[in-house]
Order: C-alpha cells, then sequence, then structure tokens
C-alpha cells in the first residue's frame, strides 16, 4: 500500500510564541503609558484651601482640566497654611515654572464682581495664569514645583486692560469700584495701598477703552449719591449703582490731547469734581494792602455771583506790596480779560451813610467787572479799592428798605439791560435807602419825570379777576434781580434826579391806577352790601373805575365810599348819574324760568359798582357827592307809595307783586300790623299812575286749583299777589283796601246785563257761563237771593258783541243738569260742556218768533231744564254791532 | 505507574469525531480529518498562551478598571481597589464575587495550568488523575471569569448621563479580557493525555 507524505509544519512552534510576545509588548506598553501619563506633582501653598478634596480639586488653566489634587496636609513651618499636592498632567509641563500664579477660584457674588459661579456645582478648582504673555520671557523662565498661591484672583494677562496708579489722600474707594468715563464702567480699581502720602490706587482699564485715557486726563472721585442743596435747588445725582456701593472714580480726557499708553502711569486722584483743574484759572492780583481777606472764606465775586475763590496771599516785604492767588471758576475765567477791574469790597461807615453791606457780614471781598467782550487775557492784575468810575449817567432811588439788592444787578427798561446798580446806603438823616444807579449815556433820555422804577422779581404772578399777570424777567434778574425802568411818557421833562423805587410791579400798577387824570368821587349809601375797596366800577360791562375806600360817617350814620374813575371814561359821569350797587347775584324767578343776573363775575366776589347816565346834564366836578341805590330797580323807576287794608288772610309778603292785566306795576314793601289790622305798604310805578284811582279794586290772587283748570299757577312759586282792576274815576288815591276774592271779571266790563230769575241756584256761580248754541256770550256777574226770598236772582252779562242775541221772548234754563236719557235704545247723555257740569251754566235759546233786543235789566225766568222743542229752535239773527267782529 | 493508554493499544481517537481508529491510520474514515494522537503542539501552544495570559494579567491589575467621572470629578479604580471598596462598604457579597470572579479565579485557572504543564514536563505520573479532575474544573469555570468586564461593560452602556455622572472603561479592562481569553485558549489548547504519557510524545517524521 502506497502512503502518503505527511507533511508536518516544523514552524507551527514559532508562530505561537508571537502571541506571548505580542503579549508581552502590549501589556508593557499599556502599563508604561499608565505610569507615563501620570504626570509629575508641583506643591502649592494656600492661606485657605476651604472647599479643596482630594483626588476631587482640579486644576484648570483657561478651563481647561490639567492636573488633580492628590494630596493635602499642613505646611510644616507654618500650621496656619496648607500644602497642597497637585499632580499635574504631562502635557500641561509648562505649569511647573516659576513665576506662574495660582490661586484657588470660588463663587464671588457682590455688587462689584460676579465670578467663579460654575463652582457653586462643580466645586472650587485651583487657576493657574502665567505671569506675562510675553512667550520670550515664557521659555527663559527656570522649572519649578512648589509655589505659594496667591489670595486673590490675579488680573487677566490676557486681557490685562491698561495698569494706571493714582495717588490720593483718603481711602474712600473700595477694590472693584468701577472706573467711570461718561457714566460707563470702563475699569475697575483692583488695589488699594495705604502709603504715607495717602493711598495709592491701582486701577485697570479695560482694553477696548484704553484710548479714552490720555496724558492729561483728570481722575476725581465720585461719591454714590450727591445731594446738592442750594438757594438754587436740589441737585441729585447718581452715577452707577456699584458707585452707590463702593463708590468710584470718573474720568475725564480733553479732546485733542494725547494719548496715554504707557502702563502703570501715575495720575492724581481729585476729591471731587469740583476740585480739578487746580491749576488752571489761576490769576495774580497785587495790591497796596492785605485788607484782612481770610482766604478760607473769602471768595471773588462777579456781579454778585461767586467767581472764585482767593487760595493763596502773599506779603513781599521788599516791594511792600501784597499777593493775592485767585482761582477762577471755569464759568468766569473769560471774564477776567485785559479790561477787567478788580476791587475790594469793604465795609464803610461814614458821615453820608453806611457802603459796601455785604461785606459787614461777609468780610472783606473782592469784587470784579469787565467792560468788554475781549479775548485777550491778562493774569495779572491790581486790586483797586472802589469799582471804576462808571460811565453814564448817575440817578439816585430812594426806597423804604433795600430789598436784599446786590450791588451790581442791572437796570432794565423793556428788558434791555440800561446801566447797573452801583451802591446802596442807608440814608442816616431818613431811614431810607438810597441807590445809585449809573446808566450808560445812550439810554439817559430814557428816564424823565414820568418814570418810575420797581424791582423785579424773578417771577412775578399776579393773578386777579381782571386776568392774570405772569412775568418771567431775563435770566440774570431771575438770580439777581433787577430794577426794572418804566417811562410811560417819553416827552415828559426830566428834572427830578432822585425817584421813589417801589418793591414789586404790583405796587407799582396800583400807584399808577389814579395818575391818569380821572375823576374821583363820593358816594353815600346805607348799604355796602360787598362792596370794598378795589371793587369795579362798571358802565355798560366797561370797568371804568374801582373803589379806593369807603368809611362810616359817624354823624349821618352812612357809608361813605370814594371812588375813582378813570380820565377816558371819566366825561360819561354827569349830574344825572345814578349810581347803584350790583353785588352778588340777581334771581327773578318766575314760571317762565329762573333768571339770574349778575354784572360780572368781578362783582360777586369784590362786589361792584354801576351806574346809568339817563340823561345828558352838565358834568361834575371832583369829588361831587352822588347816592348809591340800593339796586338797579331802585334806579330804574321812580315809585309811588300806597298802602292797603287787609282784610283776610293771604300769603302776601315783602315782595309780593302788584300785577295789573300780566303787567308788574309794583311791590309789596312790607306788612305791618297797627291796632289789630293788618296794613300792607307797598309801592307802584310811577308810570302807572293812573291806576291809583278811587275805585280801582285790588285784590289778592293765589294758585287755584281744581277739576277743570289750575289759576294763577305761577304763584307756587313767586307767592300770592296783587291785581288790580281799573276803575273809572279819575280821582287819585293812595289807600285802597285788599278784596279777597277776585271782582267779577265782567265788571265795568262793556256788554248787557240781564236778570233771571231761578228756584235754586244750583251749581251757578260768578263767572259761570252763558251759552247761545254752545258758544258762550257771557258769564253770571252776580247772584243774590230774591227780594220775596223765594227763589235766586242772578245778573248775567251778556257781552256786547253778542248782546243782539237778546231779545224779549230769550228762554233761559239752566244748562247743568245733565240730560240722561235711559231707554231701550240705549244711554243719552247730554250736557253742553263738561264745565256747565261741574260749574254750571246758562243756556238761552231764541224762538224762532224773534221779538225785539232785550233791556238792559230785563227779567227772564230761568227754567230748570231745556223743552224738547226748544232745541229745534233756529232764529235768523243778526249782529248790527259793528264794532264787534266774530272772528273764527 | 503505567496505564493503559491509546499508543500502548495502538489505538489512535479522532480529536474531531472522537472516533476511535488504528494507529496505522492517517485520516479519519468518518470526518476525514487528521489523525493526531495527541493535540499538535499542545505544549507549546499551551506554553505561549499561558505566559501571554500572565503577561495580560499584570496591566489588568495596574491598569483602572472603570473611570467613574461623577459631578467633574474623575475617580479611576482598578480591580482591587473596586473590591477594597465593596469591602468597605460592607457589601461583601459584591466584593466577595467580584474578587472571586476577578482575581481568584484567573489566577487560579493559570496556576492549575502551570502545575499540568510541569506535571507532564517531570513525568509526575502519579499526579495525573488529580491533574486531570484539576483540568475539568478549570475547563468549567474558566469562562466564569467574564463576569467582571460583563459587568463593567453594562455600568457603562447605562451610566452615560453627559455632567452628572459617566463610567468609562480603564486600560485594565481590554487587558483583562485578553488575559481571560488567553487562558481559555491555553486550556484548549493542552492535552491532557500527555500527563499519563511515558514519555513526551514526539511528533513521527513520517516517511
Amino acid at each position: 500500500m502506497s502512503q502518503e507524505a505527511v507533511v508536518k509544519n516544523k514552524k507551527s512552534i514559532y508562530i505561537v510564541w508571537i502571541i506571548p510576545v505580542v503579549a508581552m509588548i502590549m501589556a508593557g506598553w499599556m502599563i508604561f503609558k499608565h505610569y507615563d501619563e501620570k504626570g509629575f506633582d508641583i506643591k502649592i501653598t494656600f492661606d485657605d484651601a476651604s472647599g479643596m478634596a482630594v483626588g476631587k480639586t482640579a486644576l484648570m488653566y483657561n478651563g481647561i482640566k490639567i492636573g488633580q489634587v492628590s494630596n493635602m496636609e499642613m505646611h510644616p513651618n507654618d500650621i496656619s497654611k496648607i500644602d497642597v499636592t497637585v499632580t499635574v498632567e504631562k502635557v500641561a509641563q509648562g505649569v511647573a515654572r516659576a513665576g506662574n500664579v495660582f490661586w484657588k477660584v470660588e463663587p464671588k457674588l457682590s455688587l462689584t464682581e460676579v465670578s467663579g459661579l460654575s463652582t457653586i456645582l462643580g466645586g472650587v478648582y485651583i487657576g493657574v495664569m502665567p505671569e506675562t504673555s510675553d512667550p520670550v520671557k515664557l521659555k527663559a523662565s527656570v522649572p519649578k514645583y512648589t509655589f505659594e498661591a496667591l489670595d486673590d484672583t490675579p488680573i487677566n494677562i490676557f486681557n490685562p486692560g491698561l495698569l494706571i496708579y493714582l495717588h490720593a489722600s483718603t481711602h474712600d474707594i473700595k477694590v472693584g469700584a468701577p472706573i467711570m468715563y461718561r457714566k460707563m464702567s470702563i475699569g475697575k480699581v483692583l488695589d488699594s495701598k495705604l502709603t504715607d502720602k495717602g493711598v495709592d490706587y491701582t486701577i485697570q482699564v479695560n482694553n477696548k477703552y484704553k484710548s479714552l485715557i490720555k496724558k492729561d486726563s483728570q481722575f476725581w472721585k465720585i461719591s454714590g449719591m450727591e445731594i446738592r442743596a442750594s438757594l438754587a435747588g436740589i441737585r441729585v445725582s447718581m452715577e452707577s449703582l456699584a458707585s452707590v456701593v463702593a463708590g468710584g472714580i470718573s474720568v475725564s480726557s480733553p479732546i485733542g490731547s494725547e494719548l496715554q499708553n504707557k502702563d502703570h502711569s501715575e495720575y492724581k486722584l481729585y476729591k471731587d469734581i469740583d476740585h480739578l483743574n487746580l491749576n488752571k484759572n489761576i490769576i495774580t492780583l497785587v495790591s497796596n494792602d492785605g485788607y484782612n481777606i481770610d482766604i478760607k472764606a473769602a471768595h471773588v465775586f462777579f456781579k454778585g455771583s461767586n467767581a472764585g475763590d482767593i487760595i493763596a496771599l502773599d506779603y513781599n516785604p521788599a516791594t511792600d506790596k501784597t499777593t493775592f492767588q485767585i482761582k477762577l471758576k471755569d464759568k468766569f475765567y473769560h471774564l477776567a480779560n485785559k479790561d477787567a477791574r478788580f476791587w475790594i469790597v469793604e465795609p464803610e461807615m461814614g458821615l453820608n451813610g453806611v457802603n459796601g453791606l455785604g461785606a459787614i457780614t461777609r468780610g472783606p471781598y473782592v469784587s470784579f467787572e469787565t467792560t468788554t467782550k475781549s479775548k485777550k487775557m491778562k493774569n495779572k492784575f491790581t486790586l483797586y479799592k472802589s469799582p471804576a468810575k462808571a460811565i453814564g449817567k448817575h440817578f439816585k432811588l430812594v426806597a423804604d428798605n433795600s430789598f436784599s439788592l446786590k450791588d451790581g444787578i442791572n437796570v432794565i427798561h423793556k428788558n434791555i439791560i440800561i446801566g447797573s446798580l452801583r451802591t446802596h446806603k442807608l440814608a442816616r438823616d431818613n431811614n431810607k435807602v438810597l441807590f445809585d444807579i449809573v446808566v450808560a449815556h445812550k439810554y439817559k433820555h430814557l428816564i424823565n419825570n414820568s418814570s418810575s422804577f420797581y424791582i423785579q422779581g424773578a417771577m412775578e404772578v399776579d393773578a386777579s379777576f381782571e386776568g392774570m399777570y405772569l412775568n418771567i424777567g431775563s435770566i440774570t434778574s431771575m438770580v439777581n434781580s433787577g430794577i426794572v425802568l418804566k417811562t410811560p411818557d417819553l416827552k415828559a421833562k426830566s428834572t427830578y434826579k432822585e425817584f421813589l423805587l417801589v418793591e414789586n410791579y404790583k405796587t407799582f400798577k396800583n400807584n399808577q391806577y389814579t395818575k391818569d387824570g380821572g375823576k374821583t368821587f363820593t358816594l353815600v349809601t346805607n348799604d355796602l352790601k360787598s362792596v370794598k375797596s378795589g371793587s369795579p366800577i362798571i358802565y355798560k360791562g366797561i370797568r371804568v373805575g374801582k373803589v379806593l375806600s369807603f368809611y362810616l360817617n359817624k354823624t349821618t350814620s352812612e357809608v361813605e365810599l370814594k371812588i375813582y374813575i378813570k380820565r377816558e371814561y371819566s366825561d360819561q359821569v354827569n349830574s344825572s348819574t345814578n349810581f347803584f350797587n350790583v353785588s352778588g347775584v340777581e334771581i327773578k324767578a318766575g314760571l317762565n324760568g329762573v333768571k339770574l343776573h349778575t354784572s360780572s363775575f368781578e362783582s360777586i366776589v369784590n362786589g361792584g359798582i354801576a351806574f346809568k347816565t339817563p340823561l345828558k346834564a352838565d358834568a361834575v366836578k371832583n369829588m361831587h357827592t352822588f347816592t348809591l341805590y340800593r339796586d338797579k330797580d331802585a334806579v330804574d323807576e321812580k315809585y309811588i307809595d300806597i298802602s292797603f287794608l287787609m282784610n283776610e288772610d293771604s300769603s302776601l309778603k315783602e315782595g309780593s307783586a302788584i300785577v295789573y292785566k300780566s303787567v308788574n306795576i309794583g311791590q309789596v314793601k312790607e306788612l305791618k300790623l297797627i291796632d289789630d289790622e293788618v296794613i300792607i305798604y307797598a309801592i307802584v310805578k310811577e308810570e302807572h299812575k293812573n291806576l291809583l284811582v278811587k275805585d280801582s279794586i285790588f285784590w289778592t290772587e293765589d294758585v287755584e286749583m281744581s277739576i277743570d283748570h289750575i289759576k294763577n299757577p305761577s304763584s307756587i312759586i313767586s307767592g300770592a299777589f296783587i291785581k288790580v282792576l281799573k276803575g273809572n274815576s279819575s280821582e287819585f288815591s293812595k289807600r285802597f283796601s285788599l278784596a279777597s276774592n277776585s271782582p267779577a271779571p265782567t265788571i265795568n266790563k262793556k256788554g248787557l246785563r240781564v236778570l233771571v230769575k231761578a228756584s235754586r241756584l244750583s251749581s251757578l256761580k260768578v263767572g259761570s257761563p252763558v251759552f247761545y248754541r254752545q258758544i258762550q256770550i257771557g258769564k253770571v256777574e252776580g247772584y243774590g237771593l230774591s227780594k220775596d226770598s223765594k227763589g235766586v236772582e242772578l245778573k248775567l252779562f251778556i257781552d256786547e258783541c253778542y248782546s243782539y242775541l237778546v231779545r224779549d221772548n230769550s228762554i233761559f234754563y239752566n244748562a247743568t243738569a245733565m240730560g240722561m236719557d235711559i231707554s231701550l235704545f240705549g244711554v243719552k247723555v247730554s250736557t253742553e260742556t263738561i264745565s256747565t257740569m261741574i260749574h254750571g251754566g246758562i243756556t238761552m235759546v231764541v224762538p224762532n218768533n224773534v221779538k225785539v233786543k232785550a233791556q238792559e235789566m230785563k227779567e227772564f225766568k230761568l227754567h230748570d231744564a231745556p223743552e224738547e222743542d226748544w232745541i229745534e229752535y233756529t232764529p235768523e239773527l243778526i249782529n248790527d254791532n259793528v264794532g264787534c267782529v266774530n272772528s273764527i | 505507574m503505567k496505564y493503559k493508554t491509546d499508543i500502548s493499544e495502538g489505538k489512535v481517537l479522532c480529536h474531531l469525531c472522537e472516533l476511535l481508529h488504528d494507529d496505522k491510520e492517517h485520516e479519519c474514515s468518518q470526518c476525514g480529518e487528521k489523525l493526531h494522537q495527541r493535540l499538535p503542539d499542545s505544549l507549546a501552544q499551551t506554553w505561549g498562551y499561558l505566559l501571554a495570559a500572565t503577561l495580560f494579567l499584570i496591566p489588568a491589575n495596574l491598569l483602572p478598571m472603570m473611570v467613574v467621572t461623577a459631578m467633574g470629578t474623575e475617580d479611576a479604580s482598578t480591580i482591587m481597589e473596586g473590591v477594597v471598596y465593596f469591602f468597605h462598604h460592607a457589601e461583601y457579597g459584591l466584593g466577595g464575587v467580584i474578587f472571586i470572579a476577578s482575581v481568584a479565579v484567573p489566577v487560579f485557572k493559570l496556576g492549575v495550568i502551570y502545575y499540568l504543564l510541569l506535571v507532564v514536563q517531570f513525568k509526575q505520573h502519579d499526579k495525573a488523575m488529580g491533574g486531570l479532575k484539576l483540568f475539568h474544573i478549570i475547563h468549567v469555570i474558566g469562562k466564569w471569569s467574564m463576569l467582571d468586564i460583563f459587568v463593567v461593560a453594562m455600568m457603562v452602556s447605562m451610566v452615560q448621563f453627559q455632567g452628572l455622572a459617566t463610567i468609562e472603561t480603564g486600560g485594565a479592562a481590554i487587558a483583562f479580557c485578553a488575559a481571560v481569553i488567553f487562558t481559555i485558549i491555553a486550556s484548549e489548547k493542552f492535552d491532557p493525555r500527555l500527563m499519563f504519557d511515558n514519555e513526551v510524545i514526539k511528533e513521527e517524521e513520517v516517511k
């Protein structure tokens, strides 16, 4: 048998051994790598390692973990410190270099700093930062493995910003306080150090704002909140919230100056904004005398405003001169030009008065002014004893007090400055204040005998019924007050040298009022009502004058008023003029409405007097006396006094009207009880004199309400009134008796009167109608028992125009009774009119065979009811009275 | 002691289908596989894999098995550190299991195979029966060493809360895996019949 060759592979032994070899390599490499990567250790000493944990706390650089705390133990030499061993990854070899700084990062939350918030969750960590970002320096640094940790976060070298040192005298800014430029935070205070000269602050300005800092930038402290209260007002300002807490520093840089790009440059930190520019605006005054000026308190004034301080005083014995160093405020610096003049103001008491009043309290001070707007500046001046002799004309003003006016304030005319107040002093002899004003030559013609001066305050408000007057002077006068000149008549003579200075415009105007040449009159009255001083005098609605004053004349027991009528209206007053009081409100109430009348609103409050001039009469002289009437009505008409004897009670009262044919002709003045009888005194207008005849009938009318009508409804409001029916007599009478009932309305009327006899009155009464064919032709005028008392006699009045209807055979029947016919066909109700149902009425019928017209006072019978055929009568009757027209 | 072995009886066992043949045959009549008296290169291969496993066990114990990152802090722990941790927290059961599965068993396995190899090398026939029993034991429990890896794998896949807690495998996991796999292969490559042979069978060179 053939045998196959069995090839055996000898090499298999070797292949297998690859595996352990590979394994060895791999294992070895893994171990090696593991230990190699472990990194190296560095030791950092912390003052406070709270929050750190072994195996947990990381070392972070720029947010990357590059190591971990592997051990923590007390420092061998100083037990207050902790040595923290950090195992750093190999890749972060650069950590172990001299110059690197380490610090603990923990959450910080305050008004000035918010940082490290991520550590709230992740735990604190250690931060590392190289000393500088300069790569050259970095390369040159030596390795180091032990470090001391910083107390606080160092400056971020990658965004260092500009570091500046500020020198200040006191420490009131906290670390972290903001640096503000135009109220924007551009950096912060990093550090503060006490030195023997004061305090040094290190501030950092963010990189992007570096260019704002210039070589002559100025830094000053800003307190959180600034409150400046002065007479001009209160100003509260705040830079930022952070500065309120931590203080702050503000910086400003003049435009166009060089950039500050050097790190660690040094500046001075000023106390506040007012202390800046300490070296600017300095001028020197040379004088012969020091004048006892207290430089701490003394100021320099310009037109009464504080313009600067006197900062130094130096006496030079060689030249025997005193030099003052003055620092002017920015606003005023430009005024110290080459034409400026400085003088010292000292209190002066001499024979002619007291000068320099302000200096008495403040001590001597320096004042200056300039006459030109020249831009050429000087910085050395002579200090004079008095201001320049002003160019212009001098005038004197006299006033009762100085009104706190300051020397130098302006004299204004029509809002143009025409001069200024030079000085003022107390006159010794008459206790008045004399003011010396200077008016520029070109304006001196404005002052003449008609001129008056008054002081203008900042704002003057005068509100009255004439209108509101608001005057705001120019801005300077708002601060300084000003003297205003008013010259109403430019053509007047100029002889006066002294003028009166009045306190304000209102006083001035009041003085002016009576100066225009009007007239003054006297009014006499019993009752002033609400008139008072200043009350207007009104003519045809125009205010033409006012009440000047009034007083009670003790002898006549009357009030006398002095009034003034302005010139342009004074010729409206003549001897026939009547003045009357229009104070308050006049109310006339009637059913047609309530009428409210007042002369003017002012007269309600202030009272008022009006006048009327009914006739052309002689002019009156000044101080003529007039009577002041109670009211308009008293003036309008002349009245006649009459009296009534009252028979019955009524609701008449004072003011009740007397009416004739619905025209008001008078009114009741008063009711008097004499001997148990009521006498009514009334007045009637003179024009109605013709009513006051012997047989005129007066009676009271009051509201009457019945089912079918309301009589005198207006009396509901105005009360009862007296009505009059004119009599025919021509005899004038002043005494009447007052009837309680109205007379028959038909009395004295023209018409036909007839008599009817009835068995009973039934519902007939005076005024009951008489009908013919249902048209009223007359009324019952009166009635009474018949002579034989068997019946009632009624007097009928038939109207003139219908009197032709009454014939000898006319039949009269009582139309009151209602005819009611009840039958199988229905109820037939017949009546003449509704009123006859109530009041009764008489119907007349004329039979077809017309007879002659009835005579006056013919007697007829009054039937109780009509008969059937009477209604059928249709006679033809012709009206032959041409005076009457029956209009349809 | 002399054993009746297949060599002494002149028989050969197919290592694949286990059909008995005469030692004259070179090919299995049933499955066609080449007939080997003993597993080829058994000793060499076993030694090789055993050494690899041993080598891998070193990093498996030195490197961290699991890196737990909780709240920003990393915590890497090796197998032993894990066991100690559990024992420290009185989790004796858990600690015990991990210790047995990750430390005791692999070491035991390696030790046994070393012993068996030495038995063969030094013809310690009297130890053969005991060795056979040991062989069977490690043959069965070998795979259970992967328990620890399984635990790590589960933890890694479950605890992935970015920011709060994450678990990642450390280098030891791979090394341990390799070690366990190699011990399994090593035990597979070892032919226990070698312990009963009088002589070390060398591969015949067939004419």
